[in-house]
């Protein structure tokens, strides 16, 4: 059995009352949630509020989950709603904030070798590019196609959005991405007139 | 195809293609194989992705662990209590919580839910056992000293 059908029968379970399904369906479902949120929201404590506040909300209208969509779409959808309100009502740009457990990278707590040094700091710079220079909307579609392999069709019915949109934010954050990572590797560069 | 059309495909190719495969792009595929810079190109752009990948893996996923309990146990709680229980899921949360950050060490052992020492941050996640009548989930927090519980009665079979 596939896990889009293994997760579609753990619903169809959970909306008939069974909580230990839900709670098997949450874990299945919560790193891509988490994810996904992270993506939206480029914050991680914002993105435990919204995970948190989808998974109540999925809770209370899975009876109503027709099969029609795919369960993961119908869920995203019900998460970008989520971090939507609560942006608006925030009133508020989202922000990195890479301060606590999750930092990626601390150059400063890296050995003294050079190359290793160098390593950390550019990945610092790439997550940094990922979460401050893609505009929210492109680094959510690249999460989404790139990293949790959805097509864009499916983007496109989860985020409620013209197919040809999320293709068009789906090349800009490539290439957005893409060029800042070569601009630190200036010698692969070389020779091709740029 | 030109070194500098290779590198324009590079900048916006799916990952797979980055890598050389053919059937993401085969045009791609066939400059890569004949010529070591784009390759070296590509094959950077690919390293730095997969690194990328796996930190943004680890900022989402600290420790999530799932604590459902595996033995099922029936409930004999009144109807009204089932119907319900989702209601109190935010104060059990917030419950939880209290316990958790306001109750000295000593005193949240042997609590209902047993807690373990809160630990040092950033170095050991917050060990927390279910009773084992009841699911739960824990969630694991931007803050190493909060954790998230949320614990439900089970339904009866």
């Amino acid at each position: 059995m596939s896990a889009t059908a293994e997760d579609e029968g753990l619903a169809a379970r959970a909306a008939a009352g069974d909580e230990r399904a839900f709670g098997e369906l949450t874990r299945r479902l919560l790193p891509r949630l988490r994810r996904w949120a992270l993506a939206r929201t480029g914050d991680p404590d914002e993105m435990d509020e919204v995970v948190q506040e989808t998974l109540i909300r999925m809770h209370r209208a899975l009876a109503g989950f027709s099969g029609e969509a795919r369960l993961t779409t119908w869920v995203y959808r019900i998460l970008a709603n989520v971090a939507s309100e609560r942006r608006r009502a925030a009133g508020r740009r989202p922000s990195l904030s890479l301060d606590g457990g999750g930092e990626p990278v601390d150059p400063a707590a890296t050995t003294e070798d050079p190359v290793t040094s160098l390593h950390a700091r550019r990945m610092a710079a790439v997550v940094r590019d990922y979460f401050e220079t893609l505009p929210p909307g492109q680094r959510e579609v690249l999460e989404l196609v790139d990293h949790q392999g959805m097509r864009p069709v499916e983007v496109a019915e989860a985020l409620e959005m013209n197919p040809v949109t999320v293709r068009a934010h789906l090349f800009r954050a490539r290439k957005a991405l893409r060029r800042r990572i070569l601009e630190r590797y200036p010698e692969l560069m070389e020779g091709y007139g740029r | 195809m030109t070194c500098a059309d290779a590198l324009e495909r590079l900048l916006v190719a799916d990952p797979a293609a980055l890598r050389g495969d053919a059937g993401a792009d085969l045009e791609l595929a066939a400059h890569l194989e004949g010529c070591g810079r784009c390759r070296t190109v590509a094959g950077t752009l690919a390293a730095e992705l997969t690194a990328l990948d796996r930190e943004v893996e680890a900022l989402a996923g600290r420790a999530i662990r799932s604590a459902s309990g595996s033995r099922s146990t029936e409930s004999r709680r009144p109807g009204w209590w089932r119907r319900g229980r989702w209601a109190w899921l935010p104060l059990a949360t917030a419950a939880v919580l209290a316990t958790i950050l306001v109750l000295p060490r000593g005193e949240r052992a042997g609590a209902g839910a047993r807690v373990g020492a809160l630990p040092t941050p950033r170095e050991t996640p917050l060990a927390v056992s279910l009773p084992e009548d009841r699911g739960g989930v824990v969630m694991s927090t931007g803050n190493p000293r909060i954790t998230v519980v949320w614990l439900y009665e089970r339904s009866e079979q």
